[in-house]
């Protein structure tokens, strides 16, 4: 299971690398159970997006599931790679498969957000 | 992992594209032992199976075997199955997993009822049964096993020793082939096989794989497909009825059924876009009638479309019209093609 320790982590099983914008995607243990990835339904550019909320979905062979905003504010750009190459989620879960940049508005909200050890603790309770 | 009528099956190893590729490519290696195995025997054996299935099976000769359906009176399917002949008064039987129980309680309420002189052994459990499927596959069968190098047909088998044989079967529209032993061997064939096909280049499969590949080929599931309010007519599979023989379990309603035409017929659908319908999403026409639900859906990576299966009401199915899918928050557009899947481009 690969879990980078330079990027933060929701429930949901989002990851979030830090910056001015952040860049968002599902993480490894997440493509791993979704299976092959055949369709992502990506949030529009503009959008403003609430902690939490659902923002798109994704498809695989085996199932449907949503896809949750890991911080609030503005998408800014989507992964349009997707659309002809939904399968990078599964190949490149943190880097060509990534899901969206997103404007954050609230700093305070990265304190929901867990670290590496925090991720990989509440991936045993699952 | 997942459950599957019962049994823990892997859904995939590594991944179901790379299961499946390898399937298409050179060899995939399923453990499915899972399926319903029964053994019939007795001196009335050849004429009830007869009776009780829609094919002439008394034409079967020994080591052959047939694909068909068990009906009930109604003349819906209770299984679809594949039946050997293994010798004169003894048939081999294997159905689908979701099937098992049932099809067991209906064979012995007919033979217990009709007072038929047969037994059946329900072997499930004591019997492994493990799929090559892939244009590799009858190499690997032969570097493994003293196969006389001749033609080997579909639908017959080779019996190795006591309790051991090899049926040249897919579930799948490549070539394939099923290994049956013994529950005390069948550890030591499943590495065998697991050695001879990692070493060709092929690769361990899950049900995922396999349920894409009978979909592409158009091989009905049970509990999808099949169940006992479907008939064979409505499956579009009347070439698995054997109208000749004097009777069988269902002749009379389906006779009946072939005079006035079917409620509903099976249809394949392509589906626009990348979203795949599930079982039981309702069907509509373009109007907004409702006219039917989905069976199975599936993304073919060979194909590089979504394509589904779905039983809709006769008027529907003749216009051969686009249809909608009901999916949770949206519908899908969907247009009708021609079954089985890949035959019109």
């Amino acid at each position: 299971m690969n879990i980078p320790d330079d990027l933060f982590y929701t429930r949901e099983h989002f990851w979030v690398k830090k910056g001015d914008v952040v860049t968002c995607g599902i993480t490894d243990y997440a493509q791993n159970e979704l299976g092959d990835v055949v369709f992502v339904e990506l949030p529009d550019v503009g959008k403003k997006i609430k902690q939490g909320d659902r923002i798109g979905e994704v498809e695989s062979i085996k199932t449907v599931s949503y896809l949750y905003a890991p911080l609030s504010g503005e998408v800014v750009e989507v992964n349009k790679e997707l659309d002809k190459k939904p399968e990078l989620i599964n190949q490149s879960p943190y880097r060509e498969g990534w899901i969206c940049k997103v404007q954050p508005e609230n700093e305070e909200e990265f304190k929901n957000l867990m670290s590496k050890e925090e991720y990989e603790a509440f991936l045993k309770t699952q | 992992m997942g459950v599957f009528s019962g049994w823990k099956m892997p859904l995939y190893y590594r991944s179901i594209r790379e299961e499946y590729f390898s399937c298409i490519n050179s060899c995939g290696l399923f453990d499915i032992s899972h399926l319903g195995k029964f053994f019939l025997r007795g001196k009335e054996v050849t004429p009830f199976l007869d009776y009780a299935t829609c094919r002439q099976v008394s034409k079967v000769k020994e080591g052959k075997g047939k694909y068909t359906f068990f009906l009930n009176w109604r003349g819906g399917i209770v299984d679809g199955v594949t039946i050997f002949r293994e010798k004169e008064e003894e048939w081999l039987l294997i159905s689908n997993a979701g099937a098992r129980e049932k099809l067991f309680q209906w064979l012995d309420y007919l033979i217990k009822n009709q007072k038929w002189e047969v037994e059946v052994e329900d072997v499930t459990e004591k019997k492994t049964l493990f799929a090559l499927q892939g244009p590799q596959a009858q190499q690997t069968v032969r570097q493994l096993f003293p196969v006389p190098n001749d033609n080997w047909p579909k639908f017959s088998f080779r019996q190795f020793s006591p309790g051991f044989q090899i049926i040249h079967l897919a579930f799948s529209r490549e070539d394939g082939f099923e290994i049956m032993s013994d529950v005390s061997l069948g550890l030591e064939w499943w590495k065998k096989l697991v050695e001879e096909v990692e070493s060709q280049g092929g690769a361990l499969c899950g049900l995922g794989a396999r349920d894409l590949l009978r979909f592409e080929a158009t091989f009905p599931l049970y509990g999808q497909e099949i169940d006992e309010t479907i008939t064979p007519l409505e499956l579009g599979r009347e070439d698995l009825i054997d109208w000749e023989k004097i009777d069988f379990i269902g002749k009379k309603p389906l006779l009946l059924e072939r005079e006035e035409g079917s409620k509903k017929k099976l249809v394949g659908l392509e589906i626009l876009g990348r979203r795949i319908p599930r079982y039981g999403y309702p069907l509509y026409t373009k109007e907004g009638m409702p006219c039917g639900y989905v069976t199975s859906g599936n993304y073919s990576f060979s194909w590089h479309k979504v394509l589904a299966l779905g039983f809709v009401s006769s008027a529907c199915s003749g216009r051969g019209e686009n249809l909608l899918v009901a999916a949770p928050r949206t519908r899908l557009e969907a247009k009708m093609v021609s079954l089985p899947f890949g035959e019109g481009g």
